[in-house]
């Protein structure tokens, strides 16, 4: 066993009891909401440009973060970095509004497609075999989501993505030379046989795909780095700020 | 194809790219910022779905990963884990009745409409979207830092409280204390706090931060600067004092040099201006820039570079030390191939000498000025090219390369195919024009085409023809050849211009529409527009409704409004255009309140009619500046500035800040001035005065905001050769606030020498009420003003001083009671005061001396005149005429008919007559021949204002006047209109008799009749010089007098007169003064 092993289940532990408390005081804290006594219900936590975000806001962003692609791949999900990206979107959002962007609202057969696909390929769904109408069923309920809210998630997430596409890809133009170096540099030394590697021009379309992709979020990035810097961004919450968090909420560092 | 699993490349080819929106999707929604590293991503993740694959297949199978294998063993994902929900605070509220909604922190009035028009509704059950919902409205108002929402049981029921802590908003900012001319200024705007925005430690601590960095900036960099806040809570405001002390100023220490600056470090510090232990304030860098950079430009290095690489403080020292980098780069000459131009002509046309840079927009602005320059002179196929050569180092060329091609002129320009409007309208827009006298080619280019042809389509699409079409035609006369290009050609062919126009069908207005428009009547909105159902089509007329329509909004409170406009034409009939006009309106924002703050001395009713805004107001920023013009016409203040508290709230009722700066009350003006004219009256003991200089100083010393109202009283002196006065004021330019009233009480006493018979004294007093018309619906015009007058002054003539004939020295140099009221109309429509180009001035005066005021001369004045300015040639020339009519009776007792000397009428001088020198037209003495000035008068002048022309030294600042003066004074006013059309003096032979008069001969009002007559129109030409100035033109006339008078001299009072002689005014006539003639 690991020598911190024991530390480790001191910790399960504690997180138990921590459980177990909250499980038993909520009862009480709900009897003692229909006291005299008032009962906080939301409150505005940040504020993005005089746009606030709501307590409400951040709860339901941190039960919709299992439907991230990356969900727990750049770290555990916490209220911090779900704040930074609800502040993000918030950010993108307004933009779109300021721009007057006519987006393109996805059809229903759209967001059910990528509904699709996130039941077959997102992470968290594909433990809980959402493939199948009962386990969609039960992921759902174990997150305390609903089909509704799942389709306006993604309803919100096509139509930002289709901003940044009008936004940045248009006019990037990759040359054939900036290919033909990636396909040197980087796709042929991953082969040891040369012979298995293939020509340029069978992956020359998906090279330039990368290529352009690499691009964008350059611009993106520093689109949206200026947007933060620009912009009037306040944490109401003290316990909400944060250090080292990049601005997609996921955890900065080297 | 077989790929060994473990050394698959990370990117699966095989598969077909997802949607660009996926890709995007997941690197936005799980790394947005993160993008940076996405290089190295994608080689290990290039997509959704390999990541999401590699993550489930982690867990639920064992084939062979082709991609990320490896990356999936180095970094294995952390499994999935089900989130643990939290339960809402909702859940135990939603649902229950809400009984009562309060709200705390911020003064319910000032959240009107609200709380009633919150989503959550009091007796409504209670709704988690509706409570957000609420929430979120609220904190739009941006009266709240923070603000939640609390619930409280009461049975089944519950009580909505949103609680808030109340955002505050900075008052006023006032910064003090700093030493130095304009310190306190600079600092206030460095800090950036705008009246009216949030306030937060964080901006106060940023402001003091940019503050001292201001200070630094001017040198003083160990400043101290505190700041008192004054809270004013029920206002959610806070003033803010800064009291700064400046600190010790830096001093310049050493300066360094680096790069090829050509120069010593010495010599580097004296163009710079940064000599050793001077001051550094707030210009000394560009100073020092500036400096070095002129002496390179004066050597030709235009391309020159310098720049302040640093700047330290040292605090032990007080000195700051300077870095430089000078680089002064190849000298930079220009020259010109094909053409001749000279060398100032050259530097004048191409701008790197005036910008002291050279740079390719520049050199190319110069092809256009070279090409322009000899298109004037009729090359009107010129090509102007420029190359850069290098012959040495260090040495750069700059060759413009001129194709002069064919030298023409323009011989006819015309429209042909107008059938709307006729050709000279059409014509008159056309910027290509043939040669004529002042033009000797006439105006032709490409450019100049083009132009014309926008100009035609514009005016015909303005007036319905959307379907215009214009076609120009060059084309060339038979005669004549073509020259060679470089080479001018004598006998070039004649440009003629023919624009053909095909007009299409008229287009008018079909049925117009307005929608959106909630709160203000269609009716209402279509008194704005020209834009009616059967009037001519005009976009142009369209865009002026449209923005006729977005001011009107603005103007009522709808601050977010918007306007847009369709239009379409009929299907049935496509000559009929459909115009739809849409409005978004917004919310209405109001004045809650409006606050004013920065008197001290200023009694507030005293600007309260100034305060437009008033409660329940629609708030406008057109509203706002006009209550601002109003505090500044008090002349009270140095600054108004008007601001909203909380500008970007969503609160539809907003308090207004008035925030005033009171100017000194105490001001002294001083000021030197002097005129060069022929025929002075001062030392002269000619009639005909001597040419001289008249100096004379000014003083005034003035105590504004008297007793705290908008009224002030003056002391004003001038001492001159031609005039000393003292003079004590009192003046309400609005009096009790009224805008159209104002009031002055004058009182002084002038000694003056206008006239060369005789020095003149005043004793007078007066009061002077003048109306205006600036009331909206005023029965006459802005251009109006009445003056009522009530004028009393004991006037007297210098015995010593008066050269007129002995039996007249008594009487004529008596003191005078003159006491009368005057009613004066003035009617002026003129662009400019100082100089007009069009519109006009009327005056109207009358004025009666009478005894039942206490006059001991009782007359009647009237004096008129009439001013007019046409501009011609697109505003090039400018025609100025004018006429003055003056006339005076006596009347009443036979004792008091003699109008006084200083009373009457003359002419004569800069801005009267010119022919003659000042007031010498007209009667004169019939004994020494000096004017005596008359009781009648008329003085007609007629101008041609020239454009100014590029000259040597002095550019376009001077112009040329080309004028005809004529006119006269005469002894009755009777006597004008039968002198109108007589262009000699009547009876010269009498003039020349030397007889002397009778002593007991004949009296009229203005002295004793003689046999030589003035009564004839004199006539004067000339040639007048104007330099431009801010405050006007300075004016050089010289004059020529056709018909000057003579008149006959047997008595002189100086000297006894050896033998008595026929004088005569002079022909010649010059004046320096200021301002254009009238």
């Amino acid at each position: 066993m690991h020598a911190h092993a024991p530390i480790r289940m001191l910790s399960r532990w504690a997180r138990y009891a921590s459980l177990l408390a909250t499980a038993c005081l909520l009862p009480f804290s709900v009897a003692g909401a229909q006291s005299s006594s008032p009962t906080v219900l939301d409150s505005v936590v940040a504020v993005v440009n005089n746009q606030a975000i709501l307590q409400s806001d951040l709860n339901n962003e941190m039960r919709l973060s299992i439907l991230e692609p990356r969900f727990n791949i750049a770290g555990p999900e916490t209220p911090q970095s779900a704040l930074q990206r609800l502040i993000s979107r918030t950010l993108i959002e307004q933009q779109i509004e300021n721009e007057d962007v006519q987006a393109t609202i996805p059809d229903p057969a759209e967001i059910q497609q990528r509904i699709r696909e996130l039941r077959r390929q997102s992470p968290a769904c594909v433990q809980a075999n959402c493939v199948t109408q009962a386990g969609w069923d039960k992921f759902l309920k174990d997150h305390d989501l609903t089909e509704a809210e799942v389709e306006t998630y993604m309803k919100r997430r096509i139509e930002i993505l289709r901003f940044i596409e009008r936004r940045f890809r248009q006019g990037i133009q990759i040359p054939e030379k900036d290919i033909e170096t990636y396909y040197h540099d980087n796709l042929v030394p991953q082969y040891t046989n040369r012979q298995d590697v293939p020509p340029l021009d069978q992956v020359s379309k998906r090279i330039q795909e990368i290529l352009l992709q690499q691009q964008v979020s350059q611009l993106f990035s520093g689109w949206l780095e200026n947007l933060r810097k620009q912009g009037e961004i306040e944490v109401l919450d003290p316990r909400l700020e944060t250090a080292g968090l990049t601005p997609d909420g996921s955890v900065g560092g080297p | 194809m077989r790929v060994n699993p473990a050394r698959r490349p990370c990117i699966q080819f095989e598969r077909d790219a997802l949607p660009f929106a996926v890709v995007v999707l997941f690197l936005w929604m799980s790394a947005t910022a993160a993008f940076g590293q996405i290089h190295e991503k994608v080689r290990s993740q290039n997509h959704l779905d390999a990541e999401m694959r590699l993550a489930a297949t982690q867990q639920q199978t064992a084939t062979p990963l082709p991609l990320g294998r490896r990356r999936a063993r180095r970094n294995p994902l952390p499994p999935t884990e089900t989130t643990q929900t939290v339960p809402s605070p909702y859940s135990s509220w939603e649902g229950k009745t809400v009984r009562a909604i309060s709200i705390e922190g911020v003064a319910e009035n000032w959240l009107k409409p609200l709380p009633g028009d919150l989503p959550q509704k009091t007796g409504a059950p209670l709704s988690r979207d509706h409570v957000t919902s609420s929430l979120r409205v609220l904190f739009a108002t941006g009266l709240f830092d923070t603000i939640e929402a609390e619930v409280r049981a009461d049975g089944n029921e519950v009580d909505l409280i949103f609680h808030g802590t109340p955002r505050t908003f900075i008052g006023t900012v006032t910064v003090t204390g700093a030493k130095g001319a304009t310190l306190n200024t600079q600092v206030d705007r460095a800090a950036r706090l705008n009246p009216g925005t949030r306030f937060t430690q964080a901006r106060l601590n940023n402001a003091i931060e940019q503050m001292k960095q201001a200070m630094a900036d001017n040198g003083f960099h160990e400043p101290t600067i505190t700041c008192k806040q004054t809270p004013h809570p029920s206002e959610q405001l806070v003033d803010l004092l800064f009291t700064v002390t400046n600190g010790p100023q830096a001093r310049v220490g050493n300066v360094k040099v680096t790069g090829d600056s050509g120069m010593s470090v010495s010599d580097f510090k004296r163009h710079a201006h940064l000599h050793a232990g001077k001051k550094v304030d707030h210009d000394t860098t560009s100073r020092a820039l500036s400096g070095v950079l002129k002496y390179y430009q004066k050597h030709d290095r235009l391309e020159a570079e310098i720049k302040q690489e640093a700047a330290d403080y040292i605090p032990a020292t007080d000195r700051t030390n300077f870095q430089f980098s000078a680089n002064r780069g190849p000298r930079v000459q220009l020259r010109v191939e094909g053409a001749k131009v000279s060398g100032d002509r050259l530097k004048r046309l191409v701008p790197v000498y005036e910008e002291g840079t050279v740079d390719d927009d520049l050199l190319n602005e110069g092809n256009r000025r070279l090409r322009d320059y000899f298109q004037r002179l009729g090359y009107f196929d010129v090509k102007v090219e420029h190359r850069r050569e290098t012959p040495q180092a260090n040495d750069v060329v700059i060759v413009f390369t001129v194709t002069l091609g064919t030298r023409r002129k323009v011989g006819t320009v015309k429209v042909e195919g107008n059938h709307y409007f006729d050709a000279s309208t059409l014509e008159q827009l056309l910027s290509v024009h043939a040669a004529d006298v002042i033009d000797r080619h006439g105006a032709y280019s490409q450019a100049l085409v083009s132009s014309d042809v926008d100009s035609l389509r514009a005016v015909y699409q303005n007036n319905g023809f959307s379907a215009i079409k214009i076609r120009p035609e060059i084309s060339t006369g038979d005669s004549g050849g073509k020259g060679t290009a470089g080479k001018t050609s004598k006998k070039s062919a004649p440009l003629n211009v023919t624009y053909h126009i095909d007009e299409g069908p008229q287009q008018h207005v079909g049925q117009l529409t307005i929608d959106g428009n909630e709160h203000i009547p269609f009716e209402q909105l279509q008194q704005l527009m020209n834009t009616a159902t059967g009037q001519l089509f005009s976009p142009q007329s369209l865009a002026g409704d449209r923005d006729a329509i977005l001011t009107y909004y603005l103007s009522k409170g709808f601050d977010q409004a918007q306007v847009t406009v369709d239009q379409q034409a009929e299907k049935v009939n496509p000559n009929q255009v459909d115009v739809m006009i849409h409005v978004v309106e917004g919310p209405q924002i109001f004045v809650r309140k409006v606050l004013v703050t920065g008197l001290h001395y200023t009694r507030p009713d005293t600007v309260a009619r100034a305060i437009t805004l008033h409660p329940g107001d629609p708030l406008s920023q057109s509203a706002l500046q006009q209550m601002q013009r109003n505090l500044y016409d008090f002349s009270l203040f140095n600054e108004v500035d008007t601001a909203v508290e909380n500008p970007t709230g969503n609160e539809t009722n907003k308090t207004v800040l008035v925030q005033m700066q009171e100017a000194r009350r105490w001001t002294l003006t001083y000021g030197l001035g002097f005129e060069v004219q022929t025929g002075s009256p001062q030392n002269s003991s000619t009639p005909n005065g001597s040419t001289g200089i008249s100096p004379r100083v000014l003083l005034d010393i003035t105590r504004n905001n008297l007793f705290g109202r908008e009224q002030s009283a003056s002391a004003q002196g001038t001492y001159g050769l031609l005039e000393q006065r003292i003079r004590l004021l009192f003046q309400n330019p609005h009096f009790h606030g009224n805008r159209n009233f104002g009031l002055t009480i004058s009182a002084g006493y002038a000694n003056s020498r206008d006239v060369t018979t005789y020095v003149s004294s005043k004793l007078e007093g007066g009061m002077r009420w003048t109306e205006n018309f600036n009331t909206p619906g005023s029965f006459l015009s802005k251009a109006n003003t009445f003056v009522y007058e009530a004028n009393f002054r004991r006037v007297k003539v210098a015995q010593d001083s008066l050269q007129v004939g002995p039996n007249a020295l008594d009487i004529l140099s008596t003191a005078v009671r003159v006491a009368g009221p005057a009613f004066t109309w003035i009617h002026d429509t003129r662009d400019s005061a100082l100089d007009a180009h069009r519109g006009s001035y009327w005056s109207f005066q009358e004025f009666f001396s009478t005894s039942k005021l206490g006059a001991e001369a009782e007359f009647s004045r009237l004096d008129m005149s009439y001013s007019s300015f046409y501009s011609f040639n697109k505003g090039r020339f400018v025609l100025a005429r004018n006429t003055r009519y003056g006339q005076e009776r006596a009347y009443g007792s036979p004792f008091n008919e003699l109008i006084p000397l200083p009373e009457r009428l003359y002419a004569g001088g800069s801005t009267s007559l010119r022919g003659f020198s000042i007031n010498a037209a007209g009667p004169r003495d019939v004994f020494t021949g000096f004017p005596i000035g008359g009781a009648g008068a008329l003085v007609n002048n007629l101008e041609l204002r020239l454009p100014p022309p590029m000259l040597p030294f002095f550019g376009q600042q001077l112009s040329f006047v080309l004028f005809h003066d004529m006119g006269n004074v005469f002894a009755n006013a009777g006597d004008i209109w039968k002198s109108a059309l007589r262009f000699h003096q009547p009876d010269r032979d009498a003039c020349k008799d030397l007889t002397p008069p009778d002593l007991n001969g004949q009296w009229n009002s203005t002295g004793q009749k003689g046999s030589c007559s003035f009564n004839y129109f004199s006539h004067a030409l000339g040639l007048g010089l104007r330099y431009h100035t801010p405050v006007g033109p300075i004016r050089l006339d010289f004059s020529y007098n056709l018909n000057p008078p003579i008149y006959p001299v047997t008595y002189e009072r100086s000297t006894p007169l050896a033998t008595p002689y026929v004088g005569s005014a002079s022909h010649f006539n010059f004046f320096f003064s200021l301002g254009q003639t009238f």
